[in-house]
């Protein structure tokens, strides 16, 4: 996202951007993006849920929709730790510290993310915490990954090492997940099957999603409004979905049954066909309105708060005390 | 008739001056050192430019938006808080990670130069016409791209891999290696794959360039093969020792790809590992180029001493 807005900011052209959340406010601060012309997004009111239309992130929704959804939980292997084990603990966050999994157990090389699941475990729901006894013990809990659970840092854990056996347990998100259990070999219903996500039961934790937006410097803005409201009608969001597996809000698709709804991807490939939104086998993974009203959101953090956090985090990758 | 001069007459040498050809023409003052010229550009452009925006950046600040660096020109704004701060966390907090790097590479390159001196000596000396084939053939698989490799390493040290399956047909362990569990001995390994050819090909140049009279004047005077070959051929390939230590050393020290795939795991991160971190998160901008300095300013001791030995040789010749 970085390198993105780095190029918008030298005054790389496109007639639409996708930004996460947490840089929305500085692009507009920057003049970066332009103002949506409602009138040529019908798609956004009919077809998208209605959290969206008026977003605390952009009230009015004046430069962004919405994209894709996702909870950020636990992904683990069925064979290993059954899902009564993980669900049956206290604290289930608590569950990629445990040293009886040392070896197998993954994250994301993504401080937010990362720090935010060390938050919920010490039962901080502030994943934007600048309090100093929040963040030591989100230090400390980092650095335990290390020693306790010699913990590896992958973007590719939750889609390629789960499935190859090579962790047990993994940061993930839901769309990760949601895609991921046919990615790599053996390619088998019971490997898939075996592949599980666990997110609370009562939904509160991680959730954000992403948005698209169309810079201040598009040279085609009406095209990119046509693209949006195309990228968010019904049907040609599900089919984005059924292929990344990232869920858009849209009003027709009914929760309860992604699980059991085939997507594009089942009419596209034979080999792992019926392919369903969501596989049944992680129902966690589906994200539904109202996991905005009780999740918690990562949102933007002041310079010396993102210092701060970034420190931790630094020190954690250095792999200190090691 | 004047009778005509051995010497070439003043309109003569003009003549062979303008056409730039004869033996004992004079040359412009510029002439060759202008040949200089491209290589002096490509070193301002591709080193000094650059070298110079790392230092800014180092010394720089940050937007107040978006946290990304902005480089300061003008040495007289230059601040040393955030390369103070950085510098502290070197000597503090990520000691561990600059021990380990020259560990890694120490060994690596280490295991490089053994293996490779073998390889080129073979290749050199008993290559016969075979030799430019040879070459080929071990440089061959370094044809495909690096990231590949180790790729093609993950799935090959894989616990289902090939390398654990052969290691348990022959019974050597009784169950799978956990090769990619954050193991320094992979990293180390993959260091070793990974820049192995540009050790043996500086070695391969000045061990074929050995002339053999040498060696069999060194035989002639009585000396049995190990001393003729440390007496002899061993000080005589010096300098690609350090030619291709050099080489495969200053790379291996800002490596993050190799630890990244192969390990994952933040007991084996390098100082490459901690410049890319800082590199791609925002307002990390001058504490990333302050690690390109502080790694610059360690890995000038090897260089001058580089230097400093080649310049010897030189002279001695």
């Amino acid at each position: 996202m970085d390198e993105a807005v780095a190029k918008l900011e030298a005054g790389q052209q496109a007639d639409v951007f996708f930004p996460t959340i947490d840089v929305l406010g500085k692009l507009v601060a920057a003049d970066l993006l332009q103002p949506l012309n409602h009138d040529l997004l019908p798609a956004l009111e009919s077809d998208n849920w209605g959290v969206f239309q008026d977003p605390y992130y952009d009230k009015g929704w004046r430069y962004s929709v919405p994209y894709t959804l996702y909870t950020t939980g636990i992904g683990y292997r069925r064979d290993h730790i059954p899902d009564d084990v993980i669900a049956g603990r206290d604290n289930p966050w608590d569950i990629l510290w445990d040293p009886q999994y040392a070896g197998k157990v993954g994250a994301y090389p993504s401080y937010r993310d990362v720090m935010a699941i060390a938050l919920m475990k010490n039962g901080i729901t502030d994943l934007n915490t600048g309090k100093e006894s929040d963040l030591e013990k989100v230090r400390q809990d980092l650095l335990a990954l290390t020693t306790d659970v010699d913990v590896r840092i992958s973007y590719s854990g939750a889609y390629s090492k789960l499935p190859k056996d090579l962790f047990w347990l993994m940061t993930a998100w839901s769309g990760d997940m949601a895609a991921g259990w046919g990615y790599a070999p053996p390619y088998t219903q019971e490997a898939y099957e075996n592949i599980g996500y666990w997110f609370p039961p009562d939904r509160r934790g991680p959730v954000d999603n992403d948005l698209i937006a169309i810079p201040k410097n598009a040279e085609h803005p009406a095209l990119g409004h046509a693209f949006i409201n195309y990228f968010i009608e019904f049907q040609n969001a599900m089919d984005n979905f059924s292929w990344n597996a990232y869920q858009p809000p849209q009003n027709q698709a009914d929760p309860d049954t992604l699980t059991t709804t085939e997507g594009l991807y089942s009419e596209v490939t034979t080999w792992a066909a019926p392919a369903m939104y969501v596989a049944p086998w992680m129902p966690s993974a589906v994200v539904r309105q109202e996991d905005f009203d009780v999740g918690f959101r990562e949102g933007p953090l002041t310079p010396e708060v993102d210092d701060h956090w970034h420190d931790i985090w630094e020190e954690f990758i250095a792999g200190a005390r090691t | 008739m004047p009778e005509p001069s051995a010497a070439p007459s003043r309109r003569s040498a003009r003549r062979a001056h303008r056409a730039g050809s004869s033996e004992g023409v004079h040359y412009p003052r510029w002439f060759w050192p202008s040949f200089s010229l491209p290589a002096i550009l490509w070193l301002l452009v591709l080193f000094v430019l650059p070298f110079y925006t790392v230092i800014s950046i180092a010394f720089g600040t940050v937007d107040p938006i978006f946290r990304s660096p902005l480089p300061v020109y003008q040495p007289w704004y230059w601040s040393t808080e955030q390369f103070g701060e950085t510098l502290g966390k070197v000597f503090g907090i990520f000691s561990p990670v600059y021990i380990h790097t020259f560990q890694y590479v120490f060994i690596a390159s280490a295991i490089c130069l053994v293996l490779g001196y073998a390889i080129a000596y073979y290749v050199a000396r008993y290559g016969g016409k075979r030799k430019a084939l040879l070459l080929a053939l071990l440089i061959s698989p370094f044809w495909i791209s690096y990231l590949m490799r180790m790729l093609a390493w993950i799935n090959l040290l894989e616990n289902d891999g090939y390398v654990n399956k052969f290691l348990m047909f022959l019974n050597v362990v009784d169950r799978p290696v956990g090769w990619l569990e954050g193991r320094p001995s992979t990293v180390i390994l993959g260091l070793v794959y990974g820049y192995i050819p540009y050790m043996i090909l500086p070695l391969f140049g000045f061990l074929d360039r050995i002339d053999v009279s040498l060696l069999e004047s060194g035989r002639d005077l009585g000396g049995s093969p190990f001393s003729t070959f440390f007496r002899v051929t061993l000080p005589l390939s010096k300098p690609g020792i350090l030619a291709g230590t050099i080489i495969v050393t200053l790379p291996m020290f800002g490596d993050y790809f190799t630890n990244n795939l192969l390990s994952g795991s933040p007991r084996t991160t390098m100082i490459g590992n901690l410049i890319d971190e800082a590199y791609s998160t925002t307002g990390q901008g001058p504490e990333m180029a302050s690690y390109v300095l502080i790694l610059m300013a360690l890995l000038i001791v090897p260089m001058l001493y580089y230097l400093r030995s080649t310049a010897r040789t030189a002279a001695g010749r």
